[in-house]
């Protein structure tokens, strides 16, 4: 045992002086060691926000889900007529009306409607009841409702509801509005002028007075304490 | 395509027998995938040539998505799904009017699908698969089987076609089907859909038409169906579908 640990001993020191030889010979050929310049400081130059947005869901009143129908419900007879007005012109009429209500048949569309401007619509109704604080499954029912009301109802005025708008509408509508939801949260964050407008303009809501998302971070300092004071308006 | 088809429902038979459903429950979902589709149509005029030779038509291939709004209980989902197709057509015969139609073009179908379906019990992959694909997480999964009928929407386009009168290049038929789809499928069984659950099915489907509309839309804005009739049988269609996709929330 005892020779075992004299053999240990020995090997250590033998390991240590060629250690100590190599370091000698590293110290020759390593280059002087350079100050690098200072990195700007990140804080210094990061843009400035007074916002962040997000979108807070949480759990509303049979009052507000009525409310928020009713004011969708409202729009659409206003919008319809004034994005449609040649065809309400041509088309429109009570008899057309009553012959309509609660017809349900496929139309002949062409793509660009059924798959471009009813998805579109879609995912605006779906951005506006995120805005006013649904969850996306909520919302996508909420969008339902919505543009079911609009097809038997509204739209009913010129031509029958039509069973791919039916579907299309919220749920394509609601895959786009995912979508645009991310894309407008990312540039809005990003505090860039340009990143905001855009953000804006693809996401309509986040501008509106309806909008629960907008989060206000003021940074609280005091003795020995440091916090955010969180500020959320609806 | 059909072996691969026939190795995945032999598997599926297999998977809907074992153990342990733990996945989200009592909640919607909206799924979304990418499908491919092999299809057959027939017409009943169609079948055979003059000569009394039955044609062999070739299959039309299209592509397009998948969206699916369910709601989900432990064994049970339910729910509408929709299928957006589009695919390429060179060998086409269809009926309208008395008159054969012949020609090639574009296919476009969209389908409305309220289904119901069966989850199986939850299976986990055997660990031989698990260390083959090193680096991926690979969840439980559950067979499932779905079915429910279905309603269609076929728009044929025609680019360049044989036909006597009536027909113009402006012009698109669309038939309207009636049928049924089933469905088998594997999904990733996680316990949150927040974790974007991943599914691959494959679909069966047949239709048979009961409308057809001959529509004018060289005005995109305003369309003008010219005619409409009774088409009954006019146009089987037998389709099958394979989708990829996942869960969106």
């Amino acid at each position: 045992m005892s020779k075992l640990l004299l053999l240990l001993f020995l090997y250590s020191g033998t390991q240590l002086a060629i250690a100590d030889e190599q370091v000698a010979v590293l110290d020759k050929v390593k280059s002087p060691v350079r100050e690098l310049p200072a990195l700007p400081n990140k804080n210094k130059y990061q843009r400035k926000s007074n916002y962040y947005y997000t979108y807070i869901d949480r759990d509303h009143t049979q009052e507000e889900n009525i409310n928020n129908i009713a004011a969708i419900y409202g729009v659409t007879w206003v919008i319809y007529p004034l994005t449609q007005l040649d065809v309400v012109r041509e088309k429109g009429s009570l008899e057309n009306y009553r012959n309509n209500f609660g017809k349900l048949v496929f139309d002949q569309d062409e793509p660009f409607w059924n798959w471009f401007v009813h998805p579109i619509s879609g995912s605006q109704l779906f951005l506006f009841y995120r805005a006013r604080g649904y969850s996306r499954s909520e919302s996508l029912t909420m969008s339902f409702i919505s543009s079911s009301l609009f097809e038997f109802t509204v739209e009913i005025y010129t031509e029958p509801a039509s069973v791919q708008d039916l579907y299309q509408t919220p749920i394509l509508g609601s895959v786009l509005g995912l979508g645009i939801e991310k894309l407008s949260l990312y540039l809005l964050n990003t505090g860039n002028v340009l990143g905001k407008l855009i953000g804006h303009a693809i996401n309509p809501s986040t501008l509106l007075w309806y909008y629960e998302g907008k989060v206000r971070v003021i940074p609280q300092i005091g003795k020995d304490q440091a916090g955010l004071n969180v500020h959320i308006d609806w | 395509m059909y072996t691969l088809i026939g190795s995945t429902l032999v598997t599926l038979m297999v998977f809907l027998i074992s153990s342990n459903a733990r996945a989200y429950t009592n909640d919607f979902s909206l799924k979304a995938g990418l499908s491919f589709s092999q299809s057959q149509f027939n017409s009943l005029e169609d079948k055979t040539d003059p000569n009394g030779e039955e044609i062999d038509r070739n299959d039309t291939n299209s592509y397009g998505v998948l969206t699916t709004y369910s709601y989900k209980w432990t064994r049970v989902t339910s729910g509408v799904e929709s299928r957006i197709l589009l695919g390429k057509a060179t060998d086409l015969a269809f009926n309208l009017e008395n008159q054969t139609i012949k020609g090639q073009g574009s296919i476009r179908t969209v389908d409305i699908t309220p289904f119901i379906q069966y989850n199986s019990k939850t299976f986990k992959i055997p660990g031989k698969v698990q260390e083959f694909f090193t680096g991926i997480n690979i969840s439980p999964w559950y067979g499932y089987i779905k079915f429910g009928p279905s309603w269609m929407l076929q728009t044929i386009e025609l680019d360049e076609f044989d036909v006597q009168s009536k027909f113009k290049s402006g012009h698109k038929l669309t038939y309207e089907s009636v049928g049924i789809n089933l469905s088998l499928g594997l999904e990733e069984d996680t316990p949150y859909k927040d974790m974007h659950p991943v599914f691959i099915e494959v679909s069966g489907s047949m239709y048979e038409s009961y409308k057809v509309s001959l529509v004018d839309k060289s005005d995109s804005k305003e369309i003008n169906i010219l005619g409409s009739r009774e088409a009954k049988q006019d146009i089987k269609t037998f389709s099958l579908v394979v989708t990829l996709g996942m869960t969106l929330f």
